[in-house]
């Protein structure tokens, strides 16, 4: 009878330590995008040489999307400009603002009939987690990690670190590469210099 | 020897007040805008109609309440609207013909700015610092980021009167307390 009173108790106290110990609320877990960044630090702002210039055919590829699909550049051919966006690394500093001002920018980029294609050659659950923190974007993010940087490779974007360059490549509607420019690594591209070239395109 | 190490010393307390983040009570330079305000911007500045570059002691205030934000920072996009709001509410008062608001696009070029002006179509001063050189003399801070700042008498700089980093959670809270530190009337 004691051994059973004794049961009773401790399962009472089993069952109700959850309500007593503090539970982490989902603001409590909830960490800031900030919080979350890696800072490398000043880089050497270019470390590779571009394979590729104003008025060549881009090389065509196909990159997993963090959506699950496969992209293909060739795809856009003769239905939109492309602005292929090279950013070194998810969770860093530079790179985890770029983007979420692509996406508050997405009106001016539709007007001149440009789809971004995002590049990192991060793998695709860091990538996925990375968008995410960023609250989805309205262009795909495309995961350029295997073969490792063979697409950052092939445009002369790859540094030697093994993160791609900062970098803008736009491609016309034709599939012929109009501008392309890595720059420095530890500075976000100019919005304004990204339209004037777009609006070459018109 | 010890010549190098007084040329150290000055240096390490040349930067320090560059590198760490303002907190109440550190003076700030008075650092050229080398950039053009918009015409309703220069006149509610109380600046020249026309003017090229200023520095913030021009202004005519007896305080100012400056935003560093940044286009590319969702934080700082997540708060625009209610930015506007704490704006609108400030100039609706007299004191915001002394208390004037401003804000500090860090590392945005003046296209940028632009963009985020029109984006959540904001009515304050907004004002590029594309070389970051205003970020930086500000303590780097993370955007957005908020300070109330008093002109030091004699053209010596702003004194920091209030200082918050990151979105706050009551706009108009933070608008009671800018209006209670400046002192203004």
């Amino acid at each position: 009878m004691r051994k059973l009173r004794a049961f009773a108790i401790m399962a009472v106290l089993l069952l109700a330590a959850p309500l007593a110990l503090p539970v982490p609320t989902p603001s409590a877990l909830a960490i800031d995008l900030k919080d979350m960044i890696y800072d490398p630090g000043q880089l050497k702002p270019v470390d590779s040489t571009l394979k590729v210039r104003p008025g060549q055919m881009a090389p065509d590829f196909a990159l997993p999307s963090t959506t699950g699909a496969t992209v293909r550049l060739s795809d856009y051919r003769g239905k939109k400009n492309v602005v292929l966006s090279f950013v070194p690394a998810a969770f860093t500093p530079v790179c985890s603002d770029q983007w979420p001002g692509y996406k508050m920018a997405r009106e001016l980029f539709e007007e001149r009939e440009a789809m971004i294609l995002g590049i990192s050659v991060d793998n695709m659950p860091s990538l996925h987690a990375w968008a995410v923190e960023m609250h989805g974007l309205w262009f795909p993010v495309l995961s350029d990690f295997y073969p490792h940087g063979a697409v950052a490779r092939k445009y002369g974007l790859l540094r030697t670190s093994g993160t791609s360059e900062r970098a803008i490549v736009i491609i016309d509607k034709k599939g012929v590469i109009r501008f392309a420019k890595a720059f420095d690594i530890n500075r976000r591209p100019d919005l304004g210099v990204i339209m004037g070239e777009l609006d070459k395109l018109q | 020897m010890k010549r190098l190490a007084a040329a150290l010393l000055a240096l390490l307390l040349f930067c320090a007040p560059a590198l760490a983040k303002p907190k109440v009570g550190d003076i700030l330079p008075d650092l050229e805008i080398k950039t053009a305000p918009l015409a309703p911007e220069a006149a509610y500045l109380g600046l020249a109609p026309g003017i090229k570059s200023f520095r913030l002691s021009q202004i005519k205030a007896e305080a100012l309440l400056v935003e560093i934000f940044s286009m590319y920072c969702p934080r700082c996009q997540a708060s625009a609207k209610s930015v506007n709001g704490m704006f609108n509410n400030l100039t609706a008062l007299p004191q915001g013909q002394k208390l004037k608001m401003l804000g500090i696009g860090a590392g945005n070029s003046a296209y940028e700015v632009s963009v985020f002006r029109k984006q959540y179509d904001i009515p304050l001063p907004l004002l590029p610092d594309g070389d970051y050189t205003l970020h930086k003399a500000f303590g780097t801070v993370l955007t957005p980021a908020y300070m109330v700042l008093k002109p030091v008498p004699g053209g010596k700089g702003f004194q920091v009167l209030l200082f918050q980093e990151g979105i706050i959670a009551d706009y108009q809270a933070f608008l009671d307390q800018a209006l209670r530190v400046s002192g203004v009337q």
